[in-house]
Parts: C-alpha cells; structure tokens; sequence
C-alpha cells in the first residue's frame, strides 16, 4: 500500500493518485471499507477513451484521453452498487452550510471544482478546468482541508476559493456538485463488472460511428496536426501547443501516455481475478501501446523546445499518432473479441 | 514503462505514474514531473515572449486589457463570456479597447475574478512578465480597492 497521510477527525486517508476522479472515488470506496484500486475503478467504469475536439469554447483544438468527468461515479455506482449521496445545492452559501454540515460528522466529501481556484498548486498548473475533483475532509475557521490526488499531502483551501471554485461558470460548470459514499458493499464480485467495463470501452473506442471519438478521434488528430501552424499566432505560440500534447498526455492526471498504463495495470488486474490468460496477453500488449504513446510525448516536448516544426517534423509526429490508432484498433477490435 | 524509467528526482511538481515493477507486476509510483523537470524553464520564456508581445500591443492601445489577460491565461472569448456571465459578442467587443471604456465596473470585477485578478490590475500591467507577484497587493473590505504593501 502506498504511504498517506491521514486526516485525524474523519480518519481519511490521502494519497497521491494518477488522476483526480478516479483517485477521489477510489479514496472514497477505501474510506467506506472497500478494497479496491484506481485501476480497478478507472476499468470498471470504461475510463479509456480518446476524443479530439475543436470548439469556439476552446482557444486551441485539444484531446481528450479519458471518458466524461462525473462517469468514474456514475459507472461504479452502477456497476459495483455502490450508493452514492449525491446533491448540487443551487445557493454557495447553503452549498457551503451543507458541505460544512456533512464535515461535522466527519464525512469526507466530494466535490467538483474549477482547478483554477485550489489555491495549493503550483503556478503553471493554473488553468481554468471545472471537471476537476477534490474531497474535503475538514474545516477550521474559513479554512478547508481537502484531499487534491494530485497534491502529495492535505492541502488548505479558504472557503472563499472553495465557493468560487464550485461556483465557476463554463464548460462542464460543478454546479455545486458534492457526493458522498452512503453506502458500498464490503464484498464484490468484480468479475462481471470487469467485463461490463472493458466491454463498453472497447465499444466506444472502435464502434462509435463519430469522427472524433475514438480511434477515429486519433485519426483525426494526427490529420488535423498538420493544420496546426494555420491556428497559431507565431512560431513560439506553435512551440507551446505542441508541447502541451506532451503535458495532456503524461502530466495532467493520466498516470503516464494517456491513461494507457493505468488501463494496462487494470487489465494485469482483471486477468488475475479472472485468471484469463488472454487479457494477461492484452495487457502486456497495452504497457506496450503506452510506451509507444510516451515516444510520441517525448517526441513532442523535443521538437517543441528546439522550435523544429517544419512540415516534415510535423508529418513525423502525425505518422507515429496515426500508427497508434492502428494499433489500438486492432487492440480494442480484440479486447472486444475476448470479453464477448 | 520500467519502473527505473519513470523515476524523476523533482520535488516541485510530483505526479504519480502506472510502471511496470522488477517482478513483472504493473503498479504506481510517485515520481517528479518529467515535463517540469525539464521544461519548465521553456514553459516560463514562453509565457515571457506572450507576454511581451500582448503587452506591447496594450500600451499601444491596439488591444484592450481583456483581450491581454485572455491571451495571458490562454481562455477563448466564448469560455470567458460563459465565466462572465455576459454574450461572447460582448467579450469579444470587450477586446477591443474603443469598447473596454464603455464597460460597467461591475463587469469588470466579474473578468476579474475570472482571470483570478485584483480588479486593479485590469488597469495596470507590469512591463515584464514575473511569475510572483512584485509588489504584493492586499484584498481590502472595499471590493474595488486593493491595498499595496512595500
């Protein structure tokens, strides 16, 4: 077991976990007596995904390589039976005098937040995102402790940052969103869930007949690359958003190459419980995938310093996303073949 | 990835990674951010060259402070008239500083808040980009006054 540290009134333990919402649920579930792990919870619930998306809404085209936030809680609630206590108070202040409420039983919480407003991070993490999630396991005076996953101890947040952080408008507004586990089964058998998960998964990253979802979204990223010194103000501007391929893919809360290690940690996991040595096979295969995914991050951060963006460097980088959407529609195509 | 691989010694921004251990087993680690370890110096110049070139075209009125800090915090008209509260049109007529003049005070708390500013500082930039804060400013009670400490 990873090293924590533990929160004394709601005997919370907080770790460091690869991504903010299936580190949260999976601290929850923790919490309430059940043993399960982010892997476990991220496969589950068909964490993997790719989508590549270009909106008004965003200053530059970008990816997306998991599913929609909020679908970690929905699917394990569905899938595992865990009963969720879940509430979005319309009002800051009767957010607050409920959140604060549910910390004096000592309930640690849940809560969607803008990552712009946690006031503990640092500086170049700064960014407007409202699908961010945080457990708040304590207040004193004006002040929250919360559990951040990606902050490695507890961390204080001043209720007026939390208000403003659960309040933010946008994409993906929180709304107020706050849940609790009311109640998880101590006992479970993951067997079925696990093939529900990666059944639906699969499904999604070959069958959905949308042009940016999926391997088809990969595709049409590695296309759209290419058109990406039209988008930019300068070179330096260029420089920037190719390197952020790099930051989506390792640093912003994926456990390394876009979630595909996580995911090749779950099916190692799953080929145990369910001793099936073909999903043993596939997860070998997926740590490979990821591999090849954090060349193309490595690649992308390189170029990206030294300012080599020509057309043929770009073509370089365009070719090795493409040969990984082949790879993965081969992979998922038979992922869906073992599971049924 | 090896477990030996992943291994970053850097205390400023820690993440956690998926790594395949000596045995054979997939598991986590805790690990220093190969990104920031290596390139946050580059992450930095660039927010400088942003900054220089908005800046330049502020002071000489070509753009308005909203279209700066959009450039700056690197948000999209339509995600900051969402956050605002007001049309994208509005935002994007905000940008242009024939139009930020005509703007209510209150709005321009609201782009305040969002861009996390003093509202001081929508009609004050420092000439160089600085990551902290050069002259530390203090909330006051009076929501539109912000007080400054030597």
């Amino acid at each position: 077991m990873k090293k924590g540290t533990m929160d004394n009134k709601t005997r919370y333990l907080h770790k460091m976990a690869a991504h903010c919402e299936t580190g949260s649920v999976t601290g929850l579930l923790n919490h309430a007596g059940m043993n399960i792990t982010e892997p476990m919870v991220f496969g589950i619930s068909s964490g993997i995904f790719f989508a590549y998306l270009q909106s008004s809404k965003l200053p530059f085209p970008m990816f997306v390589t998991r599913n929609m936030p909020g679908s970690i809680r929905k699917k394990t609630a569905k899938r595992l039976g865990v009963v969720y206590k879940k509430s979005k108070p319309r009002d800051p202040r009767k957010a607050s005098e409920s959140l604060d409420a549910l910390l004096a039983q000592n309930i640690p919480v849940a809560v969607q937040v803008d990552m712009f407003e946690m006031d503990y991070i640092p500086p170049h993490m700064k960014a407007h995102f409202n699908g961010h999630f945080i457990i708040a396991v304590g207040k004193e005076k004006d002040s929250y402790t919360v559990s951040d996953c990606y902050f490695p101890t507890l961390a204080q947040l001043s209720q007026t940052s939390m208000e403003r952080a659960r309040f933010a408008r946008g994409d993906m507004a929180p709304h107020g969103l706050q849940y609790y586990v009311k109640q998880a089964p101590q006992q479970v058998d993951l067997r079925t869930p696990i093939r529900k998960g990666i059944k639906e998964a699969a499904r999604n990253m070959v069958k959905l007949p949308i042009p940016f979802l999926g391997v088809k979204g990969i595709r049409l990223f590695a296309r759209k690359l290419m058109e990406w010194p039209k988008l930019v103000r300068d070179e330096e501007h260029l420089s920037h958003e190719v390197m952020m391929i790099s930051a989506i893919l390792e640093e912003r809360g994926t456990g390394g190459a876009g979630f595909r290690f996580m995911y090749a940690t779950f099916l190692q996991e799953a080929a145990k419980l369910l001793n099936d040595a073909g999903l043993a096979d596939m997860s070998k295969q997926m740590m490979g995938i990821g591999d090849r995914w954090r060349e193309i991050s490595l690649h992308a951060a390189r170029i990206g310093k030294k300012k080599d963006l020509g057309p043929d460097r770009l073509k370089e980088l365009s070719a090795m996303i493409m040969a990984r959407a082949d790879e993965e529609e081969k992979f998922f195509n038979q992922l869906l073949k073992i599971v049924g | 990835m090896k477990e030996k691989d992943a291994y970053i010694d850097f205390d400023g921004h820690r993440v956690t990674m998926f790594v395949e251990k000596e045995d054979g087993s997939y598991g986590s680690m805790e690990t220093g951010s190969y990104l920031a370890s290596n390139y946050l110096d580059d992450f930095w110049q660039k927010m400088q060259h942003f900054h220089k070139n908005a800046y330049e075209q502020l002071i000489s009125n070509k753009i308005s402070p909203i279209a700066f800090y959009l450039i700056m915090k690197e948000m999209a008209p339509a995600d900051a008239a969402v956050r605002v509260g007001i049309s994208a049109s509005a935002v994007k007529k905000h940008m242009q500083p024939k139009y930020f003049s005509r703007m209510t005070l209150s709005t321009a708390q609201r782009y305040a808040d969002v861009f996390g500013i003093h509202l001081a500082n929508l009609f004050q930039v420092m000439p160089e980009f600085s990551v902290q804060a050069p002259v530390k400013q203090k909330k006051s009670f009076n929501p539109f006054v912000v007080t400054i400490e030597s």
